[in-house]
């Protein structure tokens, strides 16, 4: 019995010193960036991008793999069951750890337990926008004008549960209106419907807004984040136009799986901190999109995940939004 | 307006024809021209590989390369469908219809020469549009909301239950079966599952790669098993005697053309509408029109050159919302446009105005493209007929070994290669029991989107149904379903018989009919 106890401990050391080799070299092989969207997407973009940098500060190469489906339940489940060995990382968006554990009654994976996050990528601000024919110029005229005929305007959501629906319900929950939620197959269908007035409005990430507003198609009520952009010093925030506290943002973040030893996940977030402030990097894709940057050590970003986690869940509950 | 189109575009040129922008090109093309034979290894799987290696190069060129892919598939897509009877990529499932029996009759070679000039003709129309026309196309776009999309998908759906061979019965019963299929995953207005029986995997549906290829593919495949050895020499004797087209295959061919070029490009405008809609669309209106059309499905040049046309004016036409609006008509397209963020250009309306040399150089390419891949295509044609000559023990196998990595490649998924296997062996069922697999595609692609927009437009109106003819595309679209639905009872209780008996008697089909008895009947009963 000693005997066996003693041979496990030994095991146990070989292994540690081999996981501590192992880190010190990392990575000695491919990196595999599993994206839970189709190739085009926003997701699929900051994947690219990121593995690109990845791939020329590391001298390995870094794949972009999709594995569309389900929500980024099956791309979340196949990273879960993956070797955690830093080798086959998540690039997700909030919604496989903040929104589905709420959303939907079983998952496939387990949002806390199956992942370690390893750093938050980029926050993408939301803009409420509207077509040019809905008589309303603020967010106080658009809640009077819902105020005054209650569930007679609509808005475009990218999918039930997806951000561009509970930001809207969030945002008619703080509001007190009622307003119709018209659910398309991703963002642009929508947005193209509200430009052709089908729909009054939707909120829409800032990026995708910018040039159908400076075109004439679109107007921009406001902007989801918590202060006015440095770049749209004019337009308003929803929180200052009468909803304190109103925050429409999305955010992507890179995953590993939960047993990853904690020296490759923090080498990655080194690595991911320095990409992230690289002004090259900035100017080429982070903001032309009105990407912003979430820096922060993997701790910070488990503790952003905690507090956006607990806003969706009572947004969900207040919406009474649940997919069976 | 003409003239500065015509300036932008001699400048356009002058871009597309600097040597490394030129180069870029004809990597494109004929990368694209390569994947496109290839079953399932579509354009987007090939443009997600290559997108790394643009990172690269200037953003003009990288934008070229890509779209050269997308184009260039769409030319390799029809090979297969037609010498195979293996739809590559569903758009051209409905080219089998009639390829196949004609590469039967020894006429697989002209097929694919009318295929190139169809698709050279589409493209080019779809350019000139996208050169001419971008502004006003999109505001005639922006017009098609949720009703008058879900009336064009019910037209769509009723002029098209009727689109193979055989009893009409069982083509609308295959149809239904379509949308049926079409019904699984997740719905869209409440995101409960629907018919997923508990698989993940099914919660987006059933793949469109999977379904086309199973039905075509892998059932077409089964189907050969026992009559293996004398179909495949026949075919290849008699197939290289002409390769060239006549001139009354030419005359024969030029108006379906023209049709299909005119579907394609009105496909290409409405949200949500691709090719595969087109091609289906167009060659159901060509049913129609066609003096003959009892004859459709054995072996009709008319059956093959319209629906490539349409495919091609659509996939050129499908540029014009990409291009002007930045809103990416498929997924395809959003790739391309993700493309061009990396590059840090923010696709939109001012795309147009900000960068003339991508927006005017890739209009050049297009018709550089085009030109190419008719050069690269026209001699290669002898060449994929000689494929024929294969023995099929080694070519089917090899096909499936495609396949597989065709579909795999298409979600990076192992769940979809058991999905092709899975409905091929259904596909197999229902060939042997007479039933035509197209319609249910047609069920199958039409039908979500009928759905989806029938609930939207429900939303909107609140309910109301008079929204379908106040509206006044919907409304057009609605008489033309009350019409067809009409004309099909008129013309029933007019004279049932006077309506099936040419088809029985018609002279014209006889010097077809063997073959197609041999090919049709042979694996319905083998004992006979």
């Amino acid at each position: 019995m000693i005997a066996l106890s003693r041979y496990v401990l030994v095991l146990g050391v070989i292994a540690a010193g081999l996981a501590s080799a192992a880190a010190q070299q990392f990575p000695v092989k491919t990196i595999t960036l599993v994206v839970p969207a189709a190739p085009g997407g926003v997701t699929d973009l900051i994947a690219r991008a990121l593995g690109q940098r990845f791939s020329e500060s590391l001298g390995q190469s870094v794949v972009v793999e999709n594995k569309p489906g389900a929500s980024n339940q099956i791309a979340a489940e196949y990273v879960a069951r993956s070797s955690a060995d830093g080798y086959t990382l998540l690039v997700s968006p909030e919604a496989t750890v903040a929104i589905n554990p709420y959303l939907f009654a079983k998952l496939h994976y387990n949002p806390t337990k199956d992942f370690v996050p390893v750093a938050g990528l980029v926050k993408i601000h939301q803009a409420l926008v509207t077509n040019p024919s809905v008589p309303v110029h603020t967010v106080s005229d658009l809640i009077g004008l819902a105020k005054k005929e209650p569930g007679a305007l609509n808005y475009g959501t990218y999918g039930v549960g997806s951000t561009g629906h509970l930001n809207m319900e969030m945002f008619q929950a703080m509001a007190g209106v009622q307003m119709v939620a018209i659910h398309y197959k991703g963002a642009t269908p929508a947005l193209t419907d509200v430009i052709a007035g089908h729909i009054q409005m939707m909120f829409i990430s800032v990026g995708s807004a910018v040039q159908p507003w400076k075109a004439g198609e679109l107007n921009v009520l406001a902007v989801g984040s918590k202060e006015r952009l440095a770049r749209l010093p004019d337009i308003p925030t929803v929180a200052e136009s009468g909803l304190p506290g109103f925050e429409a943002a999305s955010w992507f973040g890179l995953f590993a799986p939960a047993a990853t030893p904690s020296a490759i996940v923090s080498q990655l977030n080194a690595l991911t901190q320095r990409v992230l402030s690289e002004p090259a990097f900035r100017a080429a894709v982070l903001d032309p999109q009105f990407f912003e940057p979430m820096p922060g050590s993997p701790q910070d970003f488990a503790a952003f995940i905690k507090t956006d986690a607990e806003k969706w869940r009572r947004v969900l509950k207040v919406a009474n939004v649940k997919v069976e | 307006m003409i003239a500065t189109a015509l300036t932008d575009l001699w400048y356009g040129f002058g871009v597309a024809l600097e040597p490394h922008n030129l180069m870029w090109c004809f990597i494109g093309v004929l990368v694209g021209n390569m994947v496109g034979v290839l079953p399932g290894m579509g354009p987007l799987a090939t443009i997600s590989i290559l997108l790394p290696l643009t990172f690269g190069i200037p953003p003009v060129g990288a934008v070229l390369m890509l779209a050269g892919v997308m184009y260039g598939a769409q030319y390799g897509g029809a090979i297969c469908s037609i010498l195979l009877n293996l739809p590559c990529h569903p758009p051209h499932a409905v080219t089998c219809l009639d390829g196949f029996p004609l590469t039967q009759q020894g006429r697989g070679g002209v097929a694919l020469g009318i295929t190139v000039l169809a698709s050279f003709v589409g493209a080019s129309w779809g350019i000139t549009e996208m050169i001419f026309l971008s502004p006003l196309l999109v505001k005639a776009a922006l017009e098609f909301g949720p009703a008058e999309v879900c009336s064009l998908m019910l037209l769509g759906l009723l002029a098209g239950s009727t689109l193979a061979r055989g009893s009409p019965l069982k083509g609308v019963a295959m149809t239904v079966l379509g949308l049926i299929l079409g019904c699984v995953g997740t719905d869209l207005e409440l995101g409960s599952e629907r018919y997923t029986f508990g698989l993940t995997e099914l919660d987006d549906g059933i793949a469109l790669v999977a379904l086309a290829l199973g039905l075509f593919g892998i059932a077409e495949f089964m189907n050969s098993i026992n009559q293996v050895a004398p179909i495949s020499t026949r075919y290849t004797k008699v197939s290289l005697r002409d390769l060239r087209p006549s001139k009354a295959d030419l005359k024969q061919s030029i108006f379906p053309m023209l049709r299909g070029t005119m579907v394609g490009s009105l496909c290409s405008l409405i949200p949500g509408t691709g090719p595969t809609i087109a091609s289906f669309v167009a060659y159901a209106t060509e049913k129609r029109v066609s003096k003959t059309p009892e004859r459709f499905g054995t072996g009709m040049l008319e059956g093959v050159a319209c629906p490539e046309a349409a495919t091609h004016s659509s996939v050129q036409g499908d540029f014009i919302p990409t291009m002007s609006l930045g809103i990416p008509g498929d997924a395809v397209m959003a790739l391309l446009l993700g493309a061009l963020m990396i590059h840090g250009i923010v696709p939109g309306p001012q795309l147009i105005s900000q960068h003339p040399d991508i927006f005017w150089g890739l209009v050049a390419s297009f018709w550089i493209g085009n030109v190419l891949l008719v050069l690269l295509n026209v001699p290669l044609i002898g060449i994929w007929v000689k494929m024929l000559a294969i023995p099929y023990r080694y070519l089917y196998p090899s096909a499936l070994f495609f396949v597989c990595i065709g579909v795999y490649a298409a979600n990076n998924d192992m769940f979809q290669v058991g999905e092709v296997i899975v409905i091929g062996a259904f596909g197999y069922l229902l060939l042997r029991l007479g039933f035509h697999p197209a319609p249910i595609l047609l069920g199958f692609v039409l039908g979500p989107r009928f759905e989806e927009n029938f609930r939207r437009a429900m939303l909107i109106s609140r309910g109301d149904l008079g929204v379908f003819v106040e509206r006044p595309i919907s409304a057009v679209f609605v008489a033309l379903c009350v019409g067809l639905i009409g004309m099909q009872i008129y013309f029933r209780l007019r004279g049932a018989k006077a309506d099936l008996e040419p088809a029985a008697e018609n002279g014209g089909v006889s010097d077809i009919a063997p073959i197609e008895l041999t090919r049709r009947r042979a694996p319905v009963r083998p004992a006979e």
